[in-house]
């Protein structure tokens, strides 16, 4: 679903990612851990087609993101950190907006997220609470049905309950090992509950990859808190 | 249609502010401005432009920028339209609100003045040239981090690109574009700047570029697009400064030359653009090789020959000197120069027009003129007119050897032997120019010409004779109209609707036909100049009547 080789991004001078590669297979869920500022968004974004590698190749569902940006956000399912849509747009007026865009958007399927997660369809974004927010932007990610999401550490700054809910919503989308998934977070609690996969971005380069027990076991980068606290919540 | 309906939602403040603020405006300038102000026909075009000019402040500024501004860049990035659609959906309705602004705004303002009749006048030149600034606002405003920028900004990168035009400009100032030429490149570049602004926009924003990348991006699309707009400016300036006697465009106006017919002082223009667009040129050409040269810069023109010659002479002889007017579309001054007519120099000396007359004018290059210098002369008969000291009129005499203050109020007389021939109440008088004494002639017509032997030729009617006056005799010419001197026994013949050029046989009292179609002919001792076509000088040597082509 992505094959990355050799990525190098650079922001300036400063190297963000450095001859990265990434394999993910379909139906895969990847949580993406790293440090703050260790390209993890970054990753997400040159997916998408947001920002162009430096160096490498990028295939993201088939085809180049820098190149062919449309068949790719097509297929991709993208939640940012904090809504990123305009603030008088009500959900409803967000679904109506994206609609068009997506061939495969699923009017039904966004009415029964929107209905389980209890977004308020006709609040502005700017009355919405933050996981209210986060829970409208799952579900327009979602409702279009794509192959591959993309999570920019959607879990960042909820309640506990807001997450909860998203998390749920988060799981509820897999459909079985059809869809895959690539999250970042920093939440070792939602890595281990969601995870079929765990990789380790570290120096701007995929340090581990593999599931998550395996990582574990071989980790050496990894901080010793981050390993305890990880075996701590699959435990 | 969404994105178009997310500006609209965007915007829609804005839009609706503007739609009330009109009104209101309006409204308070009939409370508090003279009635007569508001009642102006003028009004709903000042309100259509004002209009215009707020929506275009509103939104051609803040469009990008305030999408950058509210951080909204990157959601319209990542959606599968990316931002071509975006922009797309920005372009209309930026084009949208320009069309309905000016309407909007003339329409209130006939709510309070009325329908004017000429609708939006003189506000449409003007209307037209801020929707061709527009674009440019608009484009550039995707350069830059803050909309309020985008004004002064688009002044100064216009200025910029107008600076190699206007240097062009600077090196041919007599060039003067059409409306056409202004409107054409105006709308031209206005439209240009709508892939500029894309560009910018959907390039320059993409993969995380920020207004850096745009506006360079941005400055190199407009650079190749001034390309070839400098490139025509230039060719156009170029041809204006051009002269090619081969080409078709070339016309030949007017020519003189002196008696030795050296050289030709011809005005000549160059019609471009079918005929919209007209270049004169004073050229200077030698007969004997046939080489020319300019004189002067595109306008001069020559305006005449003088009958003049270098200070003290003995007599007066024609021609002297040639001279041409050089036209400073600056200072809109007139510079009257000299050239030799024998040697095309420059003449700078003294001279004079007048029988033993001393020196009156000294005319020094590159000074302006003063008309009357002492060397404006025509022809009165055997006599000259001439204007002297102090722009005061003369009468030089060669018969009486004197130089007369030209009578006041009798008009210009013809000099002869006998005396001046006076046209007073529809009847000749000969005048004694020393004596005053004026002796009725019982001759009506109009004198037209003096032969060598001093009889005169007057028109009458619809014949032409030829009189005696000190012995009364008469000879009618045969069939022609009229005649009109040109110099020493050569005359212009109307005949039954043709003209040609004649020289008049004073033994058989007839005029013998030298040439049928000759355009304002120039006469010298030898020979007949005159403009075929518009397109050549010829000549036709009166010995012989062999006919030759002097230029081109």
């Amino acid at each position: 679903m992505i094959q990355a080789h050799g990525i190098v991004k650079r922001f300036r001078r400063k190297s963000v990612l450095s001859e990265l590669d990434l394999s993910l297979a379909p139906g895969r869920v990847t949580v993406l851990l790293g440090r703050n500022g260790s390209g993890k968004s970054t990753l997400l974004k040159l997916c998408l087609g947001l920002l162009k590698a430096d160096l490498g190749t990028l295939s993201v569902c088939g085809f180049d993101p820098s190149k062919r940006a449309r068949p790719v956000r097509q297929a991709v399912g993208y939640v940012p950190d904090m809504p990123d849509c305009y603030r008088w747009m009500t959900a409803a007026d967000l679904f109506g907006f994206l609609k068009p865009q997506y061939p495969t958007w699923n009017d039904d399927e966004a009415a029964r997220l929107g209905q389980a997660l209890e977004v308020p369809l006709r609040t502005p974004f700017s009355g919405m609470s933050r996981g209210e927010g986060m829970k409208a932007m799952l579900v327009a990610a979602l409702a279009p049905q794509p192959e591959l999401l993309l999570l920019d550490e959607p879990f960042a700054g909820l309640d506990a309950v807001a997450r909860e809910e998203v998390l749920r919503a988060v799981i509820g989308s897999l459909r079985d090992g059809e869809r895959t998934v690539l999250c970042t977070t920093h939440d070792l609690d939602v890595a281990a509950r969601i995870a079929d996969d765990v990789a380790v971005l570290s120096g701007g380069r995929i340090d581990a990859h593999g599931p998550l027990t395996e990582v574990l076991e071989t980790e050496r980068c990894l901080p010793e808190r981050m390993k305890d606290l990880l075996v701590g919540a699959q435990a | 249609m969404r994105y178009l309906w997310k500006e609209w939602r965007d915007h829609r403040a804005v839009v609706l502010g503007i739609a009330l603020a009109i009104p209101s405006l309006l409204f308070l300038a009939r409370l508090l401005l003279p009635e007569n102000m508001v009642a102006d026909p003028l009004l709903p075009q000042v309100a259509a432009l004002g209009t215009l000019a707020i929506a275009l402040l509103a939104f051609g500024t803040d469009l990008v920028p305030g999408e950058a501004r509210r951080g909204r860049l990157t959601f319209l990035a990542r959606l599968p339209g990316g931002l071509p659609a975006a922009f797309r959906a920005k372009a209309v309705f930026f084009l949208l609100v320009l069309a309905v602004a000016p309407l909007y705004g003339f329409a209130a303002g006939a709510c309070f003045s009325g329908w004017p009749d000429e609708g939006l006048g003189f506000a449409s030149d003007y209307a037209l040239l801020l929707l061709c600034a527009a674009p440019w606002i608009f484009a550039v405003s995707c350069w830059l981090p803050r909309g309020a920028l985008a004004l002064p900004a688009t002044a100064l990168v216009l200025g910029t690109f107008a600076v190699p035009i206007y240097l062009l400009h600077l090196a041919t100032p007599t060039y003067y574009p059409l409306e056409t030429d202004i409107m054409t490149g105006a709308v031209l570049l206005g439209i240009g700047a709508l892939p500029i602004a894309w560009l910018s926009f959907t390039r320059g924003y993409r993969h995380g570029g920020t207004f850096l990348s745009a506006g360079w991006r941005g400055l190199a699309a407009s650079l190749v697009l001034l390309i070839p707009a400098y490139g025509y400016t230039g060719y156009r300036m170029h041809e204006w400064d051009t002269v090619d006697p081969k080409s078709e465009n070339f016309r030949v106006i007017s020519v003189f030359t002196g008696d030795n017919e050296r050289y030709l002082f011809a005005n000549a223009k160059m019609v471009l653009r079918h005929g919209r667009q007209e270049r004169l040129h004073a050229l200077i050409v030698d007969t004997r090789s046939g080489t020319w040269r300019r004189a002067g810069t595109v306008f001069n023109r020559h305006v005449g020959i003088w009958l003049a010659v270098p200070a003290r002479v003995v007599d007066i002889i024609d021609p002297g000197s040639a001279t041409r007017d050089e036209h400073d579309p600056k200072r809109t001054k007139y510079w009257t120069r000299y050239f030799d007519a024998d040697t095309a120099e420059r003449f700078t000396g003294g001279w004079s027009n007048v029988v033993n007359d001393k020196v009156w004018a000294r005319v020094a290059a590159s000074r302006p003129a003063w008309h009357g210098s002492g060397s404006r002369v025509c022809r009165l008969g055997l006599g000259y007119l001439v204007q002297g000291p102090q722009g005061r009129w003369q009468i030089a005499d060669p018969v009486r050897e004197r130089v007369y203050d030209a009578p006041p109020k009798m008009g210009w007389p013809t000099v002869l032997r006998e005396g001046w021939l006076f046209h007073k109440n529809k009847r000749y008088v000969l005048r004694d120019p020393d004596t005053g004494k004026e002796r009725p002639l019982g001759l009506s017509g109009n004198c037209c010409g003096v032969l060598h032997d001093g009889r005169v030729l007057v028109r009458h009617g619809k014949g032409v004779r030829v009189i005696d006056l000190t012995t009364g005799a008469e000879a009618a010419m045969p069939d022609v109209v009229s005649a009109s001197w040109i110099r020493d026994d050569i005359y212009r013949v109307q005949r039954d609707g043709a003209s040609s050029i004649d020289r008049i046989d004073p033994e058989q009292d007839r005029f013998e036909v030298l040439l049928r179609k000759a355009g304002r002919p120039i006469v010298t001792t030898r020979s007949i100049l005159f403009i075929e076509d518009d397109r050549s000088v010829r000549r036709m040597e009166l010995a012989t009547r062999k006919i030759t082509t002097l230029f081109p």
